[in-house]
């Protein structure tokens, strides 16, 4: 009897995660229908992969223009990378839904936050200007938060990660939601 | 309604604020490489000059002994390369005199042929992990390219921007340097390179790495290290640094060997940056 009801209860959810999965896939599916959307979210992926390989030091303009991978980088070049295409995405469908879609509001907090994080766990704190700014205002509070920006930068990009899926999921929600008919009660 | 805009203005002056204080060493690379030594301004409270005209002296003997002896052993590579340690003196540092004889006579660790036509000084913290990825990735590459071949040499400075056990390191290394060992003990301690400020550059630590490093006089290091006695060379070399506009580690400038013609280096670079610079270096 136990595992009837384990197995009724868990295939809804299943159920319910499959559906879901499907409608965010209909939404980027409506949103990239449109080729500007496409330009748009790949230049902004474009943009945060630059700006995200600079902080990593992995892209270097001057004196010459030079990518390169070492070995203790590729962790970091991954999240990072996946990070650069969320933001394209989210950025991308969330003007979808300003423009197409009057009184809609898009999921703000998750969306910074996300992409906040995400530029600041990029970078080694301690060893850039930020770090040298930390320490020179704040003193010992300077070097314990750059030194938690340097030390936990993998989690951060999980989390910026995750805030940036969460915002994804929402503005993908708000985009296939069923429309409803609210009638008036007091017209007959 | 509110709730969100104050956050999103928070974040996102927060978020501009990262982004133009983390690009800004960019600009400052562009100002660098069009610097002229004798652009660069005199560093602000230095130690008198007289204070160390006696250690001076006796310093300038210890490096002719020094190139007499000729070469030693490069830790950075399998192979055997000439290498030149100064004893270590603490002595005022100024931009205006980047030449290697100068730079020998500040105590700095070098390695390479004290007459090659290039020098690179290295800006770094032994807790910076982008430093770490320099020694390990990009400087096998310039020694047995540059240093081993005699094109060109390196020097290091000490610029401690990660907490005070980056400040022991650092008088570490130069007790490492006092025994001709800094090269040995750069590669050590990189290479055992941990969290930052997670203790694993504090006093104990660094002795137990030092100990690992063969023909090491554990005695002579550890007094060295309990007496804080390349201290004020430290925070000459950290002086240096922020007088040239140093904004980050590593950071690196690539002079003739007389001092003249600087040009920054930002960031833990590979090889092909590097070598676009000595290069150029080299024909001038």
């Amino acid at each position: 009897m136990v595992t009837k009801r384990n197995v009724t209860t868990k295939v809804p959810v299943v159920q319910s995660l499959i559906q879901r999965l499907e409608l965010m896939l209909i939404s980027v599916k409506l949103v990239f229908s449109h080729w500007i959307y496409i330009i748009l979210a790949g230049t902004i992926a474009a943009i945060f992969w630059i700006i995200f390989n600079v902080f990593e030091q992995l892209l270097f303009f001057s004196p010459i223009v030079v990518f390169y991978l070492p070995e203790d980088a590729i962790t970091g070049f991954i999240l990072s990378n996946i990070t650069a295409i969320l933001l394209g995405m989210v950025v991308s469908m969330n003007v979808y839904v300003l423009r197409h879609s009057r009184g809609m509001k898009f999921n703000a907090a998750s969306f910074f936050s996300g992409s906040s994080i995400g530029v600041l766990s990029s970078t080694c704190a301690s060893c850039s200007s930020l770090g040298i700014l930390l320490v020179s205002t704040l003193g010992g509070a300077g070097i314990t938060l750059s030194t938690f920006l340097s030390n936990y930068q993998t989690p951060l990009r999980i989390i910026s990660i995750a805030l940036l899926l969460w915002a994804y999921y929402s503005i993908s929600s708000r985009l296939t939601r069923s429309c409803n008919i609210v009638y008036d009660k007091s017209d007959p | 309604m509110n709730r969100n805009i104050i956050f999103l203005s928070v974040i996102g002056t927060f978020l501009i604020l990262s982004v133009t204080t983390t690009t800004f060493p960019f600009e400052y690379n562009f100002l660098q490489l069009h610097m002229t030594q004798s652009k660069v301004k005199a560093v602000e409270g230095q130690v008198e000059e007289g204070e160390h005209e006696e250690e001076g002296e006796r310093h300038s003997n210890e490096e002719d002994r020094h190139q007499e002896d000729g070469g030693s052993y490069s830790p950075l590579s399998q192979d055997n390369a000439k290498t030149y340690s100064s004893s270590n003196k603490t002595t005022a540092t100024t931009p205006d005199n980047l030449s290697i004889t100068s730079l020998m006579k500040q105590g700095s660790p070098i390695i390479g042929n004290p007459t090659a036509p290039v020098t690179l000084i290295e800006f770094g913290d032994f807790q910076c992990e982008f430093c770490a990825r320099f020694a390990k990735v990009t400087e096998p590459a310039i020694n047995a390219t540059y240093i081993q071949t005699g094109k060109a040499n390196m020097v290091f400075k000490h610029f401690v921007t990660h907490g005070s056990d980056s400040v022991t390191a650092a008088i570490a290394s130069q007790c490492a340097n006092e025994q001709d060992q800094f090269w040995n003990f750069y590669k050590m301690i990189y290479e055992n390179q941990g969290p930052e400020n997670s203790g694993w550059a504090n006093k104990e630590n660094i002795k137990k790495f030092a100990s690992q490093i063969p023909g090491l006089d554990e005695q002579k290091f550890d007094s060295c290290i309990d007496s804080q006695k390349y201290k004020s060379l430290v925070d000459n070399d950290m002086i240096l640094g922020v007088s040239l506009g140093m904004q980050g580690t590593p950071s690196f400038i690539i002079v003739k060997s007389d001092g003249s013609k600087p040009e920054t280096l930002l960031g833990a670079q590979p090889f092909p940056s590097f070598q676009s610079i000595i290069d150029k270096k080299s024909k001038e």
